[in-house]
């Protein structure tokens, strides 16, 4: 890892018309990263988890796994002790109210079906459309027939 | 000159950087001798737009201030409707970005008050652009009106309401090169536009960096951050890259936070930050003096205030490459490093901690960057030459 000193006097830091030269610095520090992740120095499983723990919006799943909307979540507490008269009483509360919030998450569950079955539509269709044309009948005849 | 700013909302104690600015300038307009008058709604928090405050004149800090009350209550569900569109990143067809607009604050009474004081005064400056305020408020007397925009790079830049405002007002007052490229990126076809940036306050006192450090127990490379600690700046990538350098790197990296937002971070970040909450101006610039790096990674500023007192300290900062306003604060001023990803970021904490030398050389040039362009003198001197070139005087308009 960059445990490396680097000296002032560096010369991708040299003063470049009375201000450092800060453009050539972060080329520089882009080439030493490129370097150090082709060669693999960096922690890459830390880097991936940390920026999932750090991004929980920015899922790295497919939107097919994230389809279902589960209307109830895993209960726990982390006190001693009363912990298990906690949970209990949020399991009773999830009870009361499941017959309000199932439907929520019944329909949003059925739209989020139906906007990425659209999207997978659609993405097909971009991909035929930009599959290169097949010849024309006539000019494949052309090209396999020997000239006159 | 007389001016009449409009801001969305303006009471003591309303936390914003538009809020802060414009207090500031017309306060130290008034010291110039101008008159000025602040014209806002009686709301004071942008999320409910109620009216908290009552309708009249008020003084705030010896601006005078009208405040007219909201007369279109948020429709608080529609608004959720459109704001969770706008947040997954689709696009919102024209009426309903009008409708979200209308929902920030419209105000009729405000409207009247624009179109009665617009002859008497040499320019209405409205800020920011999002707001029904500046949006509806800039086309009672577009002749009159200069618009300063605070423009970020966000879904809302893009509304065709606010195209049509901007290209419609006299005159754009910009806070930064980089807002203003952001701007005619974005709108093509805007009107004249001056550049006026922003003041920055210098610290009164000198500010010893080692004392600091010792008063807040602080050892090793420390990285600091001032502002909103929210992910819509960007905030979580700051905390990621300080716990990366300290498990991945394996060097002792701390973060002292400062500032008002709910800091929702996983737990991993705990033992490698100080979190100082709301802290005076004095406190902010005496952790970034004794910082090695002051970091602020958000992508949608328009001037960034806090890169600007970094600098007036003589602290590096190191933004993100994809806000064009930070890293072309950097590119100018040769006093901070941009950074694309967390691997970059860790870097160039690193490069600043182990290199005391480049350190002070880009804290030298962002403080002598501060002190020739960021000035509240300077600042003023702008404004005052902005005004009458982007205006005609009252009464001469078309």
């Amino acid at each position: 890892m960059s445990g490396e000193a680097h000296p002032g006097t560096d010369p991708a830091s040299l003063d470049r018309g009375g201000q450092p030269d800060v453009e050539g610095i972060v080329a520089e520090l882009r080439a030493e990263v490129e370097r150090k992740r082709a060669a693999g120095d960096y922690p890459a499983a830390l880097l991936e988890r940390l920026h999932t723990e750090f991004h929980p919006d920015e899922g790295l799943e497919p939107p097919e796994v994230r389809v279902l909307v589960e209307s109830a979540r895993p209960l726990r507490s982390t006190r001693p002790v009363v912990g298990g008269a906690i949970v209990f009483g949020k399991r009773v509360v999830r009870r009361l109210l499941a017959w309000y919030v199932a439907p929520i998450a019944q329909d949003q569950t059925r739209f989020n079906l139906a906007i990425l079955r659209e999207l997978r539509a659609l993405e097909r269709r971009v991909a035929r459309l930009e599959e290169p044309s097949p010849p024309m009948q006539d000019e494949a005849e052309t090209g396999t027939q020997a000239p006159r | 000159m007389k001016v009449a700013f409009v801001l969305p909302r303006f009471a003591p104690g309303v936390l914003g950087g538009a809020e802060y600015h414009f207090g500031e300038l017309a306060g130290r307009l008034r010291g110039r001798g101008h008159e000025v008058t602040i014209l806002t709604t009686c709301a004071v928090d942008h999320y409910t737009w109620e009216n908290a405050l009552p309708p009249g004149a008020d003084s705030v800090a010896g601006v005078p201030v009208r405040r007219y009350p909201v007369t279109l209550a948020k429709d608080r569900s529609l608004v959720a409707r459109l704001q969770t569109a706008l947040d997954g990143g689709l696009t919102l067809p024209p009426e309903y970005q009008d409708e979200w607009v209308r929902n920030t604050g419209h105000s009729e009474p405000l409207l009247s008050a624009i179109a009665d004081i617009a002859d008497r005064v040499d320019a209405l400056v409205f800020a920011p652009y999002l707001f029904a305020s500046t949006v509806l408020g800039a086309r009672v007397r577009p002749d009159r009106s200069l618009i300063q925009p605070l423009l970020h790079d966000e879904p809302y830049a893009r509304f065709a309401c606010v195209h049509a405002t901007l290209r419609g007002a006299a005159g754009i007052l910009w806070n930064s090169s980089g807002e203003r490229e952001l701007g005619e990126r974005l709108i093509p076809g805007l009107p004249p536009g001056r550049m006026v940036s922003v003041g920055v306050e210098m610290p009164v006192n000198p500010v010893d960096p080692l004392a600091e450090r010792r008063r807040l127990q602080l050892d090793g490379p420390v990285v600091s951050y001032a502002g909103r600690r929210e992910g819509a700046k960007n905030f979580p990538m700051v905390a990621e890259a300080v716990v990366a350098a300290n498990l991945g790197w394996g060097r002792r990296v701390t973060l002292v936070a400062m500032g008002a937002g709910p800091v929702e971070l996983p737990p991993e970040v705990r033992p490698f930050m100080r979190d100082l909450g709301r802290v005076s101006d004095e406190v902010k610039f005496r952790v970034f003096a004794a910082s090695t790096a002051v970091v602020n990674l958000s992508l949608a500023e328009s001037f960034s205030l806090m890169v600007m007192e970094a600098w007036s300290v003589g602290t590096p900062v190191i933004v993100h490459a994809g806000c064009s306003v930070t890293r072309r604060h950097c590119q100018e001023s040769g006093g901070g490093l941009w950074v694309r990803d967390v691997n970059e970021a860790v870097e160039a904490m690193l490069r600043l901690a182990d290199d005391p030398a480049l350190r002070a050389r880009l804290g030298e040039a962002g403080r002598r960057h501060v002190e020739g362009h960021g000035s509240w003198r300077e600042t003023l001197d702008r404004f005052e030459a902005a005004v009458p070139a982007l205006l005609a005087p009252p009464g001469m308009g078309p």
